[in-house]
């Protein structure tokens, strides 16, 4: 839970509740990660910025049942990722790679090159998550599968799960054109990928999906908006959240990130005018704000509201 | 036994894979451990632990005192508390004897330390006793067998070794575990005991007063014997140019020492006042026809500590 706004002696600030809700596109985000995880399959899966990828990634590690105990040894059957950033060679996947598992002493890159292979088999890692994975370079991709094959052969023989989550935009899918290369190292990274679906992209929520979820934002704001009914614009919000403003491909779909924006802006404005639910006027003046306006300039000038700090007697 | 989630924060700050300290390990014996579960060679834990701070000396590597080593930090990383880090050392113990904050590795031996070991101790989990590392113990307690401080190979051992794996020797890589066991004599096994058991009283009861009483106790009773000091058996050892001849004699290792071989007991430290009209309880009872006579009423009080020991510590009172 968040509370990031004024606080006011009248009323208590309006607190946004940031738990992870398993929506539509969750569930087929998570799915496919975990038919990878279970097949042990290679795939690049791609959703829209905002869809809710590193979120759904965060909460299957979570419940992967990963744990450090000093008896039963170091579990990580999906270690996740995020891919370096501004490029960097090997060592930076190998230091990422690393962090995963904690603190990791300083030692020379070959040396942390072979430990990275004993400690992924001592984990008994299974499911290799990559996210921002249209972020990864030649290098990286190159140590991946260094990697992965190092765990195929003897003596630990391990199959390992690898999935590669891209942000994209567009009809473009992320590494797709440097796997289709005729260089034997990409032909052989091509050849790892799934069968059935090598490139997977996971689209947004439908109309009847954003209903159910506005359904649990009213659960979730129902202690702070008592008569909250937001399922009924259920519509409205599905035309202005693809509006070709947010959804410039034109996919006729809502990413969570937009939904979550929209409900929650509208709702704190509604919870500071004293509401008990969120009218029509408000609703549209924030997707109106998210699809007009969005690139405003917002001139910030005067003196900020005097903040009311709560007084304690002490005795 | 700590287990932590990957949600956990504290997954960040830990080593990949944990270890927890056993029953009377030493420090180095962790750390070898800490490695070897962790797919490091030998000393990289050590060595990340300086990392963090300052350079080791040869004082810190003793590790027996382990003063200035980061033990809140190794705690935190193996997720476990500090006092059962600190329980890998001498460091508490030593600390409230001699009154001191930041005890010394002279405090407990003036003589430079020699690494030894019982290879049934790692054979069979990877285990180095913190007593083995006492001055004048030279057999395992538990194995009745002799400390071994050399490999087959003739290379001295030494608990860390930047190219070698933990547990093995840098040269020939032989596992310590297979290093040869020889039985030690049983006249050795009871010497040793007997000092153990004054160590052990040491630890348990030790305060400033019990030393000083300890020293007086062994000083007057050479005079009385008309030894000019007591010998040592490793007198001809190193001693570093820095230790005063007082460190060397009132070291915990030339106390305990001294007290075996004077053949002085806890309760003949607890009791002792002065020359006289003390003598040793085992040479004399003392008897008082004054009911309320404060001389025995002082003596009860201070065996008063063994007694409540009960049967089960007989080793402490022998």
């Amino acid at each position: 839970m968040m509370s990031d706004h004024p606080v006011s002696a009248a009323c208590p600030a309006f607190t946004i509740q940031d738990c992870f809700l398993e929506t539509a596109f969750e569930a087929r985000f998570q799915g496919l990660l975990r038919s990878a995880w279970e097949a042990r399959t290679w795939h690049v899966i791609a959703a829209l910025p905002g869809s809710g990828k590193s979120l759904g990634i965060a909460d299957l590690t979570h419940q992967s049942n990963s744990h450090k105990h000093p008896r039963r040894g170091t579990y990580i059957p999906v270690l996740a990722i995020r891919a370096p950033k501004n490029g960097g060679k090997d060592l930076a996947m190998g230091m990422a790679l690393c962090a995963a598992f904690g603190i990791v002493p300083a030692m020379p890159w070959y040396v942390r090159r072979s430990w990275l292979v004993h400690a992924l088999a001592e984990a008994e890692v299974q499911c290799l998550i990559i996210d921002d994975a249209q972020d990864l370079n030649l290098a990286h991709l190159a140590f991946l599968k260094e990697l992965t094959d190092n765990l195929a052969a003897p003596p630990y023989e391990r199959k390992v799960s690898l999935c590669l989550v891209a942000a994209h935009t567009g009809t473009a899918i992320p590494l797709k054109e440097i796997f289709s290369r005729p260089d034997t190292l990409w032909r052989q990274f091509r050849r790892r990928l799934d069968t059935e679906r090598p490139f997977c992209v996971v689209v947004g929520h439908t109309e009847e999906e954003v209903r159910p979820i506005l359904a649990a934002f009213e659960d979730l704001y129902r202690s702070q908006l008592p008569d909250l009914q937001l399922c009924r614009w259920t519509k409205s919000i599905f035309t202005w959240l693809t509006h070709a403003t947010l959804d410039p491909d034109g996919s006729k779909r809502v990413t969570m990130d937009h939904l979550t924006r929209l409900v929650t802006s509208a709702l704190r404005r509604s919870y500071e005018q004293g509401g008990r639910d969120v009218d029509a006027n408000i609703l549209a003046a924030t997707a109106e704000h998210m699809i007009l306006r969005r690139d405003e300039i917002v001139e910030i000038s005067g003196r900020p509201p005097d903040r009311a700090l709560l007084v304690t007697e002490v005795e | 036994m700590p287990h932590i989630h990957i949600s956990d924060p504290a997954w960040q700050t830990t080593f990949p894979f944990l270890v927890a300290p056993m029953q009377d390990e030493w420090l180095t014996g962790l750390l070898l451990r800490c490695d070897e579960t962790n797919h490091w060679g030998s000393g990289t834990t050590l060595t990340h632990l300086f990392r963090v701070d300052e350079k080791p000396t040869q004082q810190h590597l003793s590790l027996i005192v382990a003063s200035g080593v980061k033990l809140d930090y190794l705690a935190a990383a193996l997720a476990v508390p500090l006092r059962s880090i600190r329980a890998t050392t001498y460091q508490a113990e030593l600390a409230r004897l001699y009154a001191v904050a930041d005890p010394q590795m002279a405090l407990l031996s003036p003589t430079s330390f020699s690494f030894r070991l019982c290879p049934a101790c790692v054979a069979e989990e990877r285990r180095l006793l913190r007593t083995l590392v006492l001055p004048h113990i030279t057999a395992c307690p538990y194995h009745r067998i002799a400390l071994v401080s050399t490999c087959l190979c003739g290379t001295a051992l030494r608990p860390f070794h930047r190219q070698a794996a933990p547990f093995a020797c840098p040269k020939c890589r032989l596992d310590w575990a297979k290093l040869p066991c020889q039985e030690a004599d049983a006249e050795r096994i009871e010497r040793e005991e007997k000092l153990l058991s004054y160590y052990e009283f040491f630890w348990t009861y030790g305060t400033p007063e019990i030393l000083a009483s300890a020293l007086r106790l062994v000083y007057d009773s050479v005079v009385e014997k008309g030894e000019i000091r007591v010998p040592l058996p490793d007198e001809n050892a190193q001693v570093s140019p820095s230790n005063t001849s007082y460190q060397r004699t009132s070291s915990l290792g030339y106390l305990v020492h001294a007290l075996w071989q004077l053949d002085l007991s806890p309760r003949d430290i607890l009791m002792y006042t002065g020359p006289l009209p003390w003598r040793s309880m085992k040479w004399l009872t003392f008897q008082c026809p004054e009911p309320r006579c404060p001389y025995v009423s002082m003596l009860r009080d201070r065996t008063h500590l063994l007694d409540e020991a009960g049967d089960d510590e007989e080793g402490i009172n022998c």
